[in-house]
């Protein structure tokens, strides 16, 4: 395959079937081994949590916007954020990048037919359903109230039955979990197209190396936990539950042991997927590709030793908060080593403002600030004045939504036609990323300053004084809600009525945009064969890009 | 290695053409060695001609094992530590011990099977491994007896975390060995008749050697958490 041969016009070319076209029965579909399909549905299923979750933290919202418990009451309100928290964390936020973009595009970026274990690929999606079916059934009926994390004896003493329902939901969508990360690594260690050496694999890979290690590693850890949990209430052993001989701070070791890893799995994907964006949108190869590639390995094994910064407060020896603190001082060091080098990639870049770019940019400067806060909550002094406040909230909604959720609009927007062969509205894109940005903002901004004046959090009721911010941060939350649903209507419209994409819409040298748009079944037809760098942009590579943009007159809006 | 990667990456000329690396002249010599995977592989440390799939599965799936019990042990070291009135320890019944000893004997017949198998001695192989299995299957069988004749002795979970820990470490290392007999019974199946056929050898090693993995790893995890039981109360 000759490089060049990738920028043929191929919207000239009669197109071959696609993944979406190979088959339209249901049974195509439910008992597809094809990683695209895959993909697709875990898509929808996400969405559809996410949306879920969006619904709990709207009522949230809308309960903080006046000082009384008037929309909800107390004990409501408690289930209200526990719901938003576990849908959005296990069911949205662990699955949203590895299991769709990843799921995608692992494959194609390494030039495979597929995942190394396609059929396991299939029932990590099962899994993921039974698991968020049955938490979606105990949330229905009764709900849990616990907070997301499950603490005891709030999950043992005083819950009602339905945490074991839930528990058994996690439980099984955990597998889900440990299975998608050993298809990952499995795939990246054997399926790798000719040429492709560890070097040369997109830094989307690599970070996806490291969530999959996370994903092995950390997982089991919280399937015994909640399975020790239902042992302790099934049958009485004494494990956490100090009337019978047990210890309740094991459970917040155990508990964060995964979980606080589990927070790398929710950013180490988004921060490939900005990676990319970022180099590819600045036409420029990435600063210090080995530095980037290792930092994520670092952060996942960093991350299994600062599990103890969650539990400052709980009473652990001083000196245990001492080591913990410090760590936590050092994992940041390789997410700063990303930050800066992806500003320097900017540096002097030819930088395109496409909607995923624009979305990159916000992830840098969102990022940053939920990164820098983290440092806050790890020095043992200072964070005996912010745990439990807003403060905690801000700083982890700054990670996780914006870092992750926008690395995910940021990925999906990007990667799009490639999914699905059309453009979507670049106008609608880019309003769309400037209203979750601004309303990101208004909503969580406030919150710090909240959390630093005392308010705490999980309580419905506040002091009058409070209400101003909380005023600001109900109406950010209603703008971000605006800027969250118009990518479903112009994506979806876009399906139907969208501009063809062609094979390559964003002049691109990663090996993903030299097969069809959308992918047949089995990718490529014929082996690629990688005879360049990652990110290699040049003449030489047939990426005159801003020649090619001219005669071809692209699709792209500069 | 991932030295070789940084070798293979800068050493290859920019005019290196499809033909060259697929000639393997492009980099450096061996560094690739034909379609279907990358040419460095991490644990590829012997002349592969394709990557062993079942190897990296069996690696990770490990992995998952030892953090899961990692995990239990963790917990049980914690209560154990505590040492609250709740904890009443209990000599370990004798059939754990008949355990213990079945568990490595089965792991000296498993590697005795290996080496007929890396041998092609055929009808060897096959004996060794089903009589693996069977010490498998013996094992299975002297835990039950294990959980027997505690249960006899009026020992519950219930008020007693030890007992508790007891009961949950060795049904979850049975539940692994259940797992680890079904994967024996695998190569079983595939050993039973002997095979000139060179593609056959090879898997047949290959899987000898992840099952293998296994099973020895079941027997080195079941001596650790009878130290612990025994040793650490």
């Amino acid at each position: 395959m000759q490089n060049a041969d990738a920028f043929n016009p191929s919207l000239m070319r009669e197109p071959k079937d696609s993944y979406l076209t190979n088959g339209y029965s249901i049974k195509s579909w439910l008992l597809t081994k094809d990683h695209k399909r895959i993909a697709l549905m875990y898509l929808i299923s996400i969405s559809v949590f996410f949306l879920m979750g969006g619904l709990y933290a709207a009522a949230i919202r809308l309960e903080l916007l006046t000082p009384n418990t008037d929309l909800l009451q107390s004990a409501t309100y408690n289930k209200a954020f526990t719901q938003h928290g576990i849908l959005m964390i296990f069911f949205f936020l662990i699955p949203s990048i590895p299991a769709t973009l990843g799921n995608f595009l692992l494959p194609l970026m390494i030039g495979a037919k597929d995942l190394a274990l396609p059929r396991i690929n299939l029932l990590s999606l099962y899994l993921y359903w039974i698991g968020g079916i049955l938490t979606l059934y105990a949330l229905m009926q009764g709900g849990v109230d616990t907070g997301w994390t499950f603490y005891t004896p709030y999950s043992t003493t005083f819950s009602n039955s339905y945490v074991m329902a839930v528990g058994l939901g996690i439980f099984i969508n955990g597998f889900s979990s440990i299975l998608t990360g050993l298809n990952f690594i499995v795939t990246i260690h054997t399926m790798r197209a000719p040429g492709m050496t560890w070097f040369r694999l997109p830094l989307f890979v690599w970070a996806h190396y490291a969530t999959s290690l996370v994903m092995i590693l950390g997982t089991p850890v919280v399937a015994i936990t909640v399975l020790l949990l239902a042992i302790e209430r099934v049958v009485r052993v004494g494990i956490f539950d100090p009337a019978i001989g047990g210890d309740p701070i094991l459970f917040q070791h155990l508990f964060w042991f995964y979980s606080h890893p589990a927070v790398y799995i929710m950013i180490l994907p988004g921060m490939g997927v900005i990676s990319e964006v970022i180099s590819n949108f600045s036409r420029k190869k990435i600063f210090g590709y080995e530095f980037i590639a290792f930092s994520s390995i670092a952060i996942a094994v960093f991350g299994f030793l600062v599990w103890g910064h969650h539990m400052f407060v709980s009473g652990q020896s001083i000196y245990a908060g001492l080591v913990f603190s410090f760590l936590t001082m050092v994992v940041a060091v390789p997410s700063a080593i990303k930050v800066f080098n992806w500003t320097a990639t900017m540096y002097k870049g030819s930088i395109s403002y496409d909607t995923p770019m624009l979305y990159a940019i916000g992830f840098l400067g969102l990022f940053l600030v939920g990164g820098l806060t983290g440092l806050f909550l790890g020095s043992v002094g200072l964070t005996v004045h912010l745990t439990d406040t807003y403060f905690v909230v801000a700083h982890f909604h700054y990670v996780m939504v914006g870092g992750q959720v926008i690395a995910y609009l940021a990925g999906i927007h990007y990667w799009w036609p490639k999914m699905t062969g059309k453009m979507y509205s670049e106008f609608w894109g880019k309003v769309s990323a400037m209203l979750v940005f601004i309303g990101f903002n208004l909503t969580f901004f406030p919150q710090f300053i909240l959390g630093y004046q005392g308010m705490p959090r999980r309580y419905a009721s506040y002091p009058a004084e409070f209400q101003v911010l909380n005023i600001f941060s109900t109406a950010g939350a209603s703008v971000l809600g605006v800027g969250l649903l118009m990518p479903v209507v112009y994506l979806t419209h876009s399906i139907f009525a969208g501009k063809p994409a062609g094979d390559n819409p964003w002049m691109l040298p990663g090996l993903e945009w030299r097969c069809q748009s959308p992918p047949t079944t089995y990718n490529f037809e014929e082996q690629p064969v990688v005879t360049w760098e990652a990110y290699e942009f040049g003449e030489e590579n047939g990426l005159d890009t801003e020649e090619a943009r001219r005669s071809a007159g692209s699709p792209v809006t500069v | 290695m991932i030295r070789e990667g940084v070798t293979a990456t800068s050493d290859r000329a920019p005019g290196t053409t499809v033909e060259d690396i697929l000639s393997g002249s492009g980099g450096p010599s061996g560094s690739f060695r034909g379609p279907g995977g990358g040419p460095n592989d991490f644990f590829d440390d012997e002349d592969d001609e394709r990557p062993d799939k079942a190897k990296i599965v069996t690696w990770f799936v490990l992995l998952v094992v030892l953090m899961t019990f990692g995990g239990l042990l963790g917990a049980y070291i914690v209560i154990a530590t505590n040492n609250v009135l709740e904890w009443k320890p209990f000599d370990l019944p004798i059939p754990i011990w008949i355990s213990t000893l079945l568990i490595v004997l089965s792991s000296f017949a498993y590697h005795a099977g290996k080496l007929s198998v890396d041998r092609s001695n055929w009808t060897a192989s096959r004996n060794y491994f089903v009589t693996t299995t069977v010490l498998g299957g013996i094992f299975i069988a002297s835990q039950l007896l294990a959980w027997i004749a505690l249960w006899r002795t009026g020992l519950y979970v219930e008020g007693n975390p030890y007992a508790g820990f007891f009961y949950i470490l060795t049904a979850a290392h049975a539940v692994h060995v259940i797992g680890g007999i079904v994967a024996l019974a695998a190569v079983v199946l595939r050993n039973w008749q002997g095979t000139s056929n060179y593609e056959e050898r090879d898997y047949r090693r290959k899987l000898a050697r992840s099952v293998g993995w296994y099973w020895h790893f079941m027997g080195g995890l079941w001596i650790a958490i009878v130290v612990l039981l025994a040793f650490w109360k």
